[in-house]
């Protein structure tokens, strides 16, 4: 059996599952089916728009000059799709941008967290709300729950400018109440009522203000400024690497490989963390991914003849799971969390093959192991690569 | 067999040219024997122009030429089997490699003997003791850039009117302001160690109270953007021709452990034979393995950079792939009105095709506008090869395009944009002086 995971699922019912918290539904099956036809509909708006994009293309390839009009001086501009005004009008010349520089390697500095307390309400809001932003997006919970604990609240008065067009990018500020009327060049674009955020890119870079920002009632809102988001942020990448290459260096296997091919085994790394008792490997499935041990224990069981036997226990900085990625066999084994706070990091096989080359012949070597392992356990000859579920 | 020979001769050839070079500027005495190198390339460029008509063959001519030769070598010698997939294998034959990578280690020597020094003591062709560089020495003629942080001047020195150069002028106060004086040192130490035929050369470089003074060779062919959006979109057989040098641009870089991080069209100049030659390092670094600050242009930026993970030589070929979408469509691949709504674009992993786009271009732009660092071309384990052997570079003779001989689609004329002129203000006291006491 193949349980490939198609892509897009796991965005899918995550996305899903978020709104389901948000809204709370009484009806879980009626809000589920309005959900995924609303997700239908925008598609298709979507795919309407493509072919009104396409159609374009279609339009100035009939129109674009050959090749040798090309470099005749005419002004073709003409047939160019319809580009923002804001970054292409006039010269249009793309200026750089550039934060301030900020090395994690070089912050030794042990200052304690910044917490700004809130109630465990508050704290559900700004999750919800960030869940939105991609810079948020892709953080893991551990860094979701610093970069929320940063955020200190600011309340604020009708008539308080909020942001000021053409200021320095601060901070980002997430809406808790309250409603903000936008402007540009004084004139006014847009309102925010009791929800959303904005000033995202001042986590980014400092550039001025694109819009002014003014509150037209009392309100409340949560702000949190770049340094702090770059120091949480960048500060854990870096621990989360230097954790990932710890992992590597101390596993003979890679010694074979140079410290840019470990790099790049590094970047392929992803981190999950399962309960006790949950299933990472199950015996008999296709492999979709190797495991290293990362923190905990996992137990490797294999079942046989209706008898279940414990092969090995592996430990932080052991790996697991590489055989049926060698052997492209189902799944010899199953391999279990033991205890909480289990944490693996997987490489996926198509990493795997890429980036591992170098490294399958001394995983190879183990198989014999394995076998021998077997043997003993079931007592019978066994060749692991002919193992069939 | 022949064609075997010759790559062998190129390869001998390579050789020759780095240990000339080396040869010329490591005596670094500003004698008339420096200056050998520079002044016979830019003689060789210049004949090949003035010749072109006779000697020079077309860019669609040569690459007739290397389909006869190709079709030659596949069906005449099956003794090669390993190039009839790909015709332009043969150009990196095991042999080639070796010497572009003898020549490239001659190279990265090079730089790092210079670089340790603070930059090279002297250059080529250098008329002005450089130890003792003003702006006195130098006619100011007119603006033809502006940043945020100063100006780039046209100037002639008034020893010798005929040596007309780019001046880079940055203020102090405006680098201190926007927390770039790093980045400046950077720029400055980098720029004075390299030498590449496509980057443009640092000739001498000083600073009085109020600024930094970068006195750079002038290009005279203008911005490849300006010129770009001029004609709207290039063919993308001179996209290639463009893409070519860059790549060997960034091969040169990398291998020296710089990266470049600010490639865009406004940062491309064209030189009168219609070459490339890029500018503007002010983002320039030397990496070990990787580096966290965010830098670059929106459009252009990639997305491990946005996400705030840590990123190195790879983000220089996410914007190799940005910029030949944006030759071949004339518009990058993810726009928008607000930088943050490019931002979600980039990250987003999707991307869209003119459908005038060849198949080729198609899968060299997806597999260089790969968010998956791993799987991104250039960053995989045969690093530059494997671009320079992808398809839709098929026609391009590596070694010919790096020594310039072949013409280029397009000779330019001189051309720059008009800027306001404001006067020049030289404070009385000095300032910032240890914040930029490496410049």
């Amino acid at each position: 059996m193949n349980f490939e995971i198609p892509e897009g699922l796991t965005d899918l019912l995550q996305d899903f599952t978020v709104e389901v918290l948000r809204k709370r539904p009484t009806d879980l099956l009626q809000f589920a089916a309005q959900y995924f036809d609303n997700l239908l509909e925008k598609r298709a708006n979507e795919n309407a728009k493509n072919l009104l994009l396409n159609n374009f293309n279609n339009q100035m390839e009939e129109k674009q000059p050959s090749d040798d009009d090309v470099y005749s001086d005419e002004d073709e501009m003409g047939e160019m799709p319809d580009l923002p005004k804001s970054r292409f009008a006039g010269g249009g010349r793309r200026h750089s941008v550039a934060a301030e520089k900020y090395n994690p390697e070089e912050d030794t500095s042990e200052e304690p967290a910044i917490v700004h307390p809130k109630t465990d309400q508050e704290r559900q809001y700004l999750i919800r709300t960030v869940a939105h932003i991609f810079i948020f997006r892709s953080l893991e919970k551990k860094q979701v729950d610093k970069v929320i604990d940063a955020m200190f609240c600011r309340e604020v008065e009708p008539d308080d400018v909020i942001i000021e067009q053409g200021d320095d990018g601060d901070n980002f500020y997430v809406i808790e109440s309250g409603k903000y009327d936008i402007f540009v060049n004084k004139q006014k674009v847009g309102e925010y009522d009791q929800k959303g955020s904005f000033g995202e890119l001042a986590l980014m870079y400092n550039m001025p203000r694109a819009a002014t920002i003014i509150a037209t009632t009392q309100g409340k809102l949560w702000a949190l400024d770049r340094l702090t988001f770059k120091r949480i942020v960048l500060k854990s990448a870096f621990e989360k690497r230097k954790m990932y290459e710890a992992l590597l260096d101390n596993m003979p296997m890679f010694k074979s490989l140079n410290s840019y091919e470990r790099m790049n085994v590094a970047d392929a790394l992803f981190s999950k963390s399962f309960t006790n008792g949950e299933t990472i490997i199950k015996q008999g499935e296709q492999a979709q991914c190797m495991y290293f041990v990362e923190h905990g224990s996992v137990r490797i069981v294999r079942e046989q003849d209706g008898q279940s036997k414990e092969i090995k226990v592996c430990h932080k900085g052991d790996y697991f799971g590489e055989l049926a990625l060698l052997t492209k066999k189902p799944r010899a084994a199953s391999a279990f969390a033991l205890g909480d706070d289990m944490k693996c990091a997987i490489l996926d096989v198509d990493a795997f093959e890429r980036l591992l080359g170098p490294c399958v012949k001394i995983m190879q070597k183990n198989i014999p192991d394995y076998e021998e392992q077997l043997r003993k356990l079931f007592g019978e000859k066994f060749n692991v690569a002919d193992i069939e579920k | 067999m022949s064609l075997f020979k010759k790559f062998q001769t190129k390869s001998e050839r390579l050789i020759k040219i780095a240990t000339s070079t080396l040869n010329s500027s490591g005596t670094s005495s500003g004698n008339s024997s420096t200056s050998s190198f520079v002044s016979s390339t830019s003689n060789q460029s210049a004949s090949n122009q003035a010749s072109s008509s006779s000697s020079g063959t077309s860019i669609k001519q040569s690459i007739k030429d290397t389909d006869k030769q190709m079709g030659q070598s596949s069906s005449g010698s099956k003794a090669t089997p390993s190039y009839s997939n790909n015709p332009n294998t043969g150009y990196l034959t095991p042999e080639y490699e070796a010497s572009v990578k003898q020549f490239l280690e001659l190279k990265r020597k090079d730089f790092e003997e210079k670089f340790k020094h603070g930059g090279a003591k002297s250059q080529p062709n250098q008329i002005l003791d450089p130890k003792n560089v003003k702006l006195d020495d130098f006619e100011l003629d007119r603006t033809i850039g502006t940043g945020s942080f100063g100006r780039v001047i046209i100037v002639y020195l008034k020893k010798d009117k005929t040596q007309r150069y780019a001046m880079k002028m940055l203020k102090k106060e405006n680098i201190v302001k926007m927390k770039q004086v790093e980045h400046t040192l950077n720029e400055k130490k980098i720029l004075s160690s390299i030498d590449f035929p496509f980057i443009v050369k640092l000739a001498y470089s000083f600073k009085d109270t109020t600024n930094l003074y970068m006195v750079l060779e002038y290009v005279s062919g203008g911005e490849m953007f300006t010129h770009l959006r001029k004609t709207g979109r290039y063919s993308e057989e001179n996209a290639c021709f463009y893409a070519a040098q860059i790549v060997l641009t960034f091969e040169y870089l990398h291998y020296l452990n710089i990266i470049y991080r600010d490639l865009k069209p406004e940062n491309v100049l064209y030189d009168p034979n219609g070459y490339i030659k890029i500018t503007d390092f002010g983002f320039a670094k030397i990496i070990k393995d990787r580096t966290w600050t965010l830098c670059g242009t929106p459009e252009y930026l990639a997305p491990e950079i946005i996400l705030s993970r840590g990123y190195n030589k790879a983000v220089d070929w996410w914007a190799l792939g940005v910029i030949i979408y944006e030759m071949a469509a004339g518009y990058p691949p993810f726009f928008a009105e607000q930088p943050i709504q490019i931002y979600e674009k980039i990250v987003s992993g999707h991307l869209r095709f003119p459908s005038h786009f060849s198949v080729d271009l198609k899968d060299l732009l997806k597999n260089l506008l790969q968010v998956d660092l791993t799987k991104r071309i250039g960053n995989l384990k045969n690093g530059v090869n494997d671009v320079k052997q992808h398809k839709w570079f098929h026609n391009i003779d590596w070694m010919a395009i790096y020594e310039r001989k072949i013409k280029a689609p397009f000779l330019p004329k001189e051309e720059y944009e008009h800027y306001d002129e404001e006067p020049l203000y030289i404070s009385t006291t000095e300032k910032f002086v240890k914040e930029f006491a490496e410049f």
